[in-house]
């Protein structure tokens, strides 16, 4: 029996999508057998992130409606051979899948697979109803800022209250020298007013839109700063115990400390 | 079951309908029922005065209207007079110094709402987005950034007492404020509370902080 988790955050544009498509990957890359749903019908983007989009035919609707079967309908990923997507659809709506349906289909694919993450739809209707109802875990994805930290406070409430206690926070899109200079909302601020535990902080980094765009998830790279943090995630998700990353480490290169040396920012 | 919804009942000026708005979806569904209710005995409420007790609020002109032609037209009631309902259980909270008390050990987030008829102390933060309603005191054993109404129903000796007191909206009584601009963070933890016709925030202990 695997365990669901789901990636949430309330407001959008906060990458929930890349959180789980790299969560997924690293996860994966671990060697645990893993299966990325996307429960953002009608907007459907994890395949584009996982570079899977040509090769959907069957969706998670056509399973639930009986037109194939739940084998048909998850993709093999290109790269690892244990990680698959189940797409959804994009001619459809989150109003035509229901609560029981989804518990229905997740139950199944956790029989099948460790890890099952389902990629949370934006907002607080339906969709979220959704993908929330048959989860074990929750992941909250925040942006530091304070739009992003007032949503994910209404959503951990929301899971609070449907009992689905198990929650952790990924800090994404930090940008250390704006935390520094104050400019922005640092991890502890948002730990002090969210009160839940942090699971993660991934870096802001430029190549994740180049990762997003060729449909190559970023935590493949053995080089990117961000690619680490969320194999450092999946990490954490098995139950390892791995150090927080020294985020000011990117600045303390010979370059770096010479325009400290001349009080540069 | 809905029965409890709609009473009718007769005392000494006539035949009284209490009718409980918040048991009802909306209007039409409360009409629905008041109309069965009413069809038991059609020929007892026969020229009668039908005086209806309800939250008026609940009800708009053309509602109102419509329930009108409805009782005269269908039950050939005489009159209707509508009364704003005076709840008994919206009496004044008096425990304020000693009474009834209920401790919340979690934190209070956007959007949640607690509404409880007597003083109310959390142990952990009240988040902004979420509202409280306290018949009495609300102490907060954390940060306080939400909308908090003590002393709710009318008790102005209430007070809102917080280690971090930053509320969006904050109502003692029938009294409304909110926080202030520019934001000092104070060091020590502080209580609002009602002086003459305003509200005013100190230091939980006047003499220890200034």
């Amino acid at each position: 029996m695997g365990e669901a988790i789901v990636v949430t955050s309330g407001k959008g544009g906060v990458g929930k999508t890349t959180t789980t498509a790299n969560i997924g990957t690293g996860l994966a890359a671990l060697g645990k057998s893993v299966v990325v749903v996307d429960g953002d019908t009608g907007l459907r983007n994890l395949d584009v992130l996982m570079g899977l989009e040509n090769r959907i035919v069957f969706t998670l609707m056509d399973v639930i409606e009986n037109k194939c079967r739940l084998k048909q309908a998850t993709i093999k990923d290109k790269r690892l051979p244990n990680l698959f997507l189940l797409p959804t659809a994009q001619t459809r709506d989150k109003n035509d899948i229901s609560v029981e349906q989804m518990e229905k289909l997740i139950s199944d694919l956790k029989e099948e697979f460790d890890y099952v993450i389902i990629d949370c739809p934006a907002g607080i209707e339906q969709g979220f109803e959704n993908a929330t109802a048959c989860a074990d875990r929750a992941l909250i994805v925040v942006n530091p800022e304070v739009t992003s930290v007032r949503d994910a406070d209404r959503v951990i409430g929301k899971l609070d209250a449907k009992g689905l206690e198990n929650h952790e926070l990924v800090v994404n899109r930090l940008n250390y020298k704006m935390t520094q200079n104050g400019d922005m909302l640092d991890v502890c601020d948002i730990l002090d007013s969210l009160a839940i535990k942090l699971i993660g902080v991934v870096p802001d980094d430029k190549s994740i839109t180049i990762s997003t765009n060729k449909g190559e998830p970023i935590v493949l790279d053995e080089k990117a700063c961000a690619g680490q943090a969320f194999r450092n995630i999946a990490r954490r998700i098995v139950g390892e115990e791995v150090q927080f990353m020294d985020l000011s480490s990117g600045e303390s290169g010979l370059f770096s400390s010479i325009k400290k040396l001349f009080g540069a920012k | 079951m809905l029965d409890d919804n709609i009473v009718i009942k007769g005392n000494r000026d006539g035949i009284n309908a209490v009718i409980n708005m918040n048991k009802f979806r909306d209007f039409d569904e409360m009409l629905e029922v008041l109309i069965e209710k009413l069809s038991k005995g059609r020929a007892f409420y026969k020229g009668s005065t039908l005086k209806i007790t309800t939250d008026l609020k609940f009800i708009n002109n053309r509602e109102f209207s419509k329930l009108k032609d409805i009782l005269f037209n269908e039950f050939m009631i005489k009159d209707c007079i509508m009364e704003e309902k005076n709840d008994k259980n919206n009496k004044i909270f008096n425990g304020i110094y000693e009474g009834r008390t209920k401790f919340l050990r979690r934190t209070v987030r956007s959007g949640q709402v607690i509404n409880y008829p007597g003083n109310i102390v959390i142990v952990g933060d009240v988040n902004s987005g979420s509202q409280i309603f306290a018949g009495g005191n609300i102490i907060v054993l954390g940060a306080l950034r939400g909308t908090v109404y003590a002393g709710h129903g009318g008790n102005s000796k209430a007070i809102v007492a917080a280690f971090y007191l930053q509320p969006e909206i904050l109502q003692i009584s029938d009294l409304m404020t909110r926080s202030p601009e520019e934001i000092g963070r104070p060091g020590y933890p502080e209580v609002a509370k009602i002086k003459g016709d305003t509200i005013i925030v100190e230091p939980y202990l006047p003499n220890k902080f200034l």
